[in-house]
């Protein structure tokens, strides 16, 4: 690196988070380029502290695609300098992080990587295939396989380059043990390779080794022939990365026979781990038939080498259980809705009360998409297994019981009723509270709506006043008769002012024009109605409709407002109703 | 913006599937696994450090904490296969992930003074240290260091005092010298084959001495063949047939992975597959270090043993998938009904024709144009038809190293394969003799393209 391309010393400011700011005074393209590098190693980083499948994961992938995009519609290329910590465009440091766990330069300074070039060409997918290297490296810890400069040479970019030194090669070093381990000496030079002369292997390779030769026919000299193109094509398709389902599989049948071997059977120790690593695979491809197959295989042996059982036999039933079924779960498309066949077939091996596993399988699962297929799943058993859906129901709180009572509505409906009702009617506050919650989740509430009736009549003013958020969040147009009813015939009911004004603005939420009209009947009673009430009456009806009127943030609706702090008795609500709208306004 | 939310989607989906493939075979809580061994195994070694600083090594006060360290080899050793621990100033990394320590700790400080004593930055354990291995390994460490060539001293002794599994590794640092200019390397020849020759040496070392396999140094020397063209295949093949080169077993693993890249080239290979390819081919004759001179490995068992020390290498890699196929099948008959991984079918027509035509002991050496027409004569039982195709187009008629008698009486040794289809039976040449029986000079190249007409092939 030239002397006039070396960033500047001094470290950049750290963020809350502990990235590196760049100055203020940096330049409008540093500053862009800052923020692709930025998402780079967030998106990187992410996939060791997020599942894979996470929507935060899906949220930095689209922040990186929309920074990268920006850059490359404005400045086209982006040449990187890598330094230790840090990396420069065209002398500006850009990104800095002297974290050595978090730092994207360190990642990539560390394997050797000196310049990295993302071309103005580079399409979408060039850049997640580099993120797919750098997250690799950040995720592995047995990758003695690859670094990242092979990982980015084996990528095979068009329009992403890479200049890299060999980072870290004792090889290079073999015979000049001392010297070559000085300090820094800069690099560049060649290194001297030796051959040493008393090598171990030699002592143990058979001086004939792969002799006797296969028995072949002496035979004319050769001609040049084209290659066969259908076989060639044939040949390739052995090698596409799609069948390498294939090869794990007659691996894990090549190993079964080495298990098996007359001569030295590969020990248990060797085989558990070797098992499970491919299991691990065809989980993550879903390429169930081909687990089960090879499991099946596994099973097999077992039975023919039972002392394989102590260490062998737990990694087995690992190709086949619930953790299997777990992992399968998690790998559905996000718009799966009906139960994948993979699915299925792990489901089917499972011994037990397999309601109970999926129930079970519910209660950890997070992502929406395998919950929605566990729902389906769970469904099949209704209404039969109804009255164990809705016991698990009872035991359980939020988003699980949600799923419960959502099924139980779909599959074994009388029983949600009966549920609900049974919580409904229980008086204890705290289910109640739950059933809200979970009703307030549903995506469809008209099999419960009676049972939201009942809850704003509930003996506990929390669970009404709960009850009442609900209906407001909810927009339940259908509930404003029966708020109305609420207001109007519960007269005798001792009822806070907070309550009231819950009331009001829940009424104005769900149907503001009706409720405008009643707001106006309810400030001014008039006629027969002014007769048949009494003056605290009166007074209570106006207080709802002050809050509700206040909510409504009409300009009739402030009239009215206007013309009801005339009345003495009523004008401090009034004012508190006005209060408390700009205050929640502000909020 | 082009792209639409759906197409993040199936990116995340296929980056997850990666991810998952990388973390196959780890336990959920690997890292934090690691991290806690790591830490166990710094505070460990340098508690240990101290104490030979106050007690005679027999002390009892040595016991406990020896055996501690052991049981955290073992566990690191099941966890990660092979264990490679990094120093550098007051920082520790255990298999890439570095462990945290508090900053008034000075455990990992001391770790990094006991080895740089020894002019080495860390280790790489290859197998699980029994309590009287980690006590040999601990006072090796303590033992005051030769003036010079430290580190090889101690990686002798260790050898020679039942601790192979355990390879010092050079000082680490990060260098920062520029890479190849404008991303074009070249090739020097001789320095390429010894490359070669000593990233294979040290493969089939490292696994005689009961090592992990660790393909990274050898996969940095395939890709340099993967870019390299193929004039430099052909000088290479050349380099190689020189015995001097060192042993025959690594400069037979440096020609099949050559030689099995040139055919994978001509299939149509992707230079990712060619790199697995070539790697592949290096381990592919390995498990004949299982033997001893006493008791070498017969034939048909070094495929299995080569593939038992590939597995001792952890983590799923598709590259390791394929290696273990090819050490497994690479001797099968491609007709052989099991079935055989398609570069293992590769590896075998290079490994045979290497094998035919390479000197050996006693000898006897098939001629290079009689082992091409073999195989090609048994293109289609013995061998791939395809792949024994490829090897012909690549080589011709005369491959690389070739004796020719030409017409007019001159001998000469062949240096290129097929340049092209025309070409096919009219390589280039070097001169060896004159027409009249004198040496010819060095370096006299002929293209029998232009000049020359081949009487007969020398045995």
């Amino acid at each position: 690196m030239s002397a006039s391309t070396r960033p500047t010393a001094r470290p950049l400011q750290p963020n809350a988070v502990g990235e590196s700011l760049l100055p203020a005074a940096s330049s409008e393209k540093a500053l862009a380029a800052h923020e692709v590098l930025l998402s780079l190693a967030r998106a990187s980083r992410s996939y060791l502290i997020y599942d894979p499948r996470n929507d935060a994961v899906r949220g930095f992938l689209e922040a990186l695609r929309n920074t990268f995009k920006k850059w490359q519609s404005t400045h086209g290329e982006l040449p990187l300098d890598v330094e230790r910590w840090s990396m420069s465009l065209e002398g500006e440091k850009v990104y800095e992080d002297r974290d050595p766990e978090r730092s994207l330069a360190f990642r990539l300074y560390r394997d050797g990587v000196r310049k990295l070039i993302v071309g103005a060409e580079a399409e979408w997918s060039e850049v997640s295939r580099l993120l797919e290297v750098l997250s690799i490296r950040y995720v592995g810890l047995r990758l003695h396989e690859e670094d990242v400069v092979t990982l980015l040479w084996k990528a095979g970019f068009a329009n992403i380059r890479v200049e890299a030194v060999e980072g870290f090669d004792p090889l290079a070093e073999d015979g000049d043990d001392e010297d070559a381990e000085g300090e820094d000496d800069g690099g560049g030079g060649d290194v001297v390779v030796v051959i040493r002369q008393d090598d171990v292997a030699s002592q143990r390779v058979p001086a004939e080794f792969d002799l006797p030769l296969p028995v072949l026919q002496p035979a004319e000299p050769v001609d040049w022939e084209t290659i066969d193109e259908s076989r060639r094509l044939e040949f390739l398709s052995e090698l596409d990365s799609s069948r390498l389902t294939d090869d794990v599989v007659t691996l894990c049948t090549e190993l079964m026979d080495l298990a098996s071997d007359s001569v030295a059977p590969l020990p248990a120790t060797e085989l558990a781990p070797a098992l499970a690593e491919l299991r691990d695979f065809l989980l993550a491809e879903a390429q169930v038939d081909a687990l089960l197959g090879v499991a099946d295989g596994l099973y097999a042996l077992l039975k023919h080498r039972p002392e394989l059982e102590e260490m062998v036999g737990p990694v087995v039933r690992r190709f086949d259980d619930i953790e299997a079924l777990r992992r399968v779960l998690r790998g559905v498309p996000h718009e799966a809705d009906e139960p994948p066949a993979p699915v299925r077939a792990i489901l089917e091996r499972q011994g037990g009360d397999r309601l109970e596993l999926l129930m079970d399988l519910l209660d950890d699962e997070r992502n929406e998409a395998p919950r929605r297929v566990l729902r389906n799943l769970i469904q099949e058993f209704l209404p039969a297994r109804g009255v164990a859906v809705a016991l698990r129901f009872k035991q359980r709180h939020g988003a699980v019981a949600a799923d419960l009572l959502q099924t139980l509505a779909r599959g074994a409906p009388d029983i949600a009723d009966g549920v609900a009702g049974t919580v409904t009617a229980s008086g204890d506050a705290d289910a109640q509270h739950e059933l809200l919650s979970v009703i307030s989740s549903l995506p469809d509430v008209s099999r419960v709506r009676a049972f939201l009736v009942q809850l704003l009549r509930a003996a506990d003013e929390t669970v009404r006043r709960h009850a009442l958020d609900v209906v407001a969040s909810l927009g339940e147009r259908g509930a404003f008769s029966a708020l109305v009813m609420l207001v109007e015939g519960e007269s005798e009911r001792a009822t806070s002012e907070d309550e009231l004004a819950a009331i009001g603005r829940t009424i104005a939420a769900v149907d503001p024009a009706r409720a405008l009209e009643r707001f106006r009947e309810w400030s001014q009673p008039k006629g027969l109605w002014k007769n048949l009430v009494k003056r605290a009456e009166v007074d209570r009806l106006a207080t709802v409709a002050a809050y509700g009127l206040a909510a409504l943030k009409q300009p009739e609706a402030s009239e009215i407002l206007d013309a009801m702090t005339a009345r003495a008795s009523i004008r401090p609500a009034v004012d508190r109703a006005r209060a408390s709208t700009a205050g929640r306004g502000e909020a | 913006m082009e792209t639409t939310d759906r197409s993040i989607q199936e990116e995340q989906e296929r980056l997850a599937k990666v991810v998952d493939r990388v973390k196959a075979g780890e336990d959920q809580d690997l890292s934090g696994k690691v991290r806690e061994y790591g830490e166990r195994l710094v505070h460990l070694l340098a508690g240990l450090y101290r104490l030979t600083r106050l007690h005679d090594s027999r002390n009892d006060a040595f016991i406990e904490p020896l055996r501690d360290l052991a049981d955290v080899f073992k566990g690191l050793h099941q966890a990660l296969g092979i264990v490679q621990l990094v120093a550098v100033d007051d920082q520790v990394w255990l298999n890439d992930l570095r462990l945290r320590f508090e900053s008034h700790d000075t455990a990992p400080g001391l770790v990094a003074s006991l080895l740089l004593r020894h002019g080495t930055g860390g280790l790489d354990v290859h197998s699980a240290l029994d309590a009287a291995q980690v006590r040999a390994l601990l006072m090796f460490l303590v033992a005051d260091p030769p003036p010079a060539a430290a580190r090889a001293t101690l990686q002798k002794t260790l050898e020679e005092n039942n601790l192979s599994a355990v390879v010092l590794l050079p000082k680490f640092r990060h260098r920062t010298g520029a890479g190849a200019e404008d991303g074009v390397k070249s090739f020097d020849i001789p320095s390429l084959a010894r490359r070669c020759v000593v990233a294979a040496m040290a493969l089939w070392d490292g696994l005689a001495l009961g090592r992990s396999a660790d393909p990274l140094p050898v996969r940095r020397r395939v890709n340099d063949l993967v870019e390299a063209d193929q004039p430099t295949h052909d000088s290479l093949l050349l380099a190689l047939q020189d015995e001097s080169e060192g042993p025959a077993h690594a400069r037979h693993s440096a020609t099949v992975a050559s030689l099995s890249i040139s055919i994978g080239r001509t299939i149509g290979l992707s230079p990712s597959t060619l790199s697995d390819l070539g790697v592949a081919a290096f381990f592919h004759d390995t498990g004949y270090v299982s033997g001893s001179k006493e008791s070498p490995t017969p034939m048909h068992r070094h495929g299995i043993e080569g593939a038992r020390m590939v597995l001792r290498q952890r983590g799923f890699h598709e590259a390791r998938v394929r290696r273990l196929l090819v050490c497994l099948h690479h001797h099968r008959k491609a007709s052989d009904a099991r079935g055989v991984a398609a570069l293992a079918r590769i590896v075998k027509v290079a490994d045979d024709y290497d094998t035919m035509t390479r000197a050996r002991p006693n000898g006897a050496k098939m001629p290079r144009p009689e082992g091409i027409a073999r195989i090609m004569a048994a293109a289609g039982t013995h061998y791939d038809e395809v792949a024994a195709r490829a090897l012909v187009n690549r080589l011709g008629p005369f491959p690389p190293g070739t004796r020719l008698r030409l017409e007019d009486n001159r001998v000469v040794r062949v240096r290129s394969g097929v340049r092209s289809p025309e070409l096919f039976a009219t390589p280039e040449v070097e001169v060896l003799r004159e027409a009249d029986g004198r040496h010819a000079p060095p370096g006299q190249v002929l293209d029998l393209a232009w000049e020359g007409r081949v009487a007969a092939y020398l045995r």
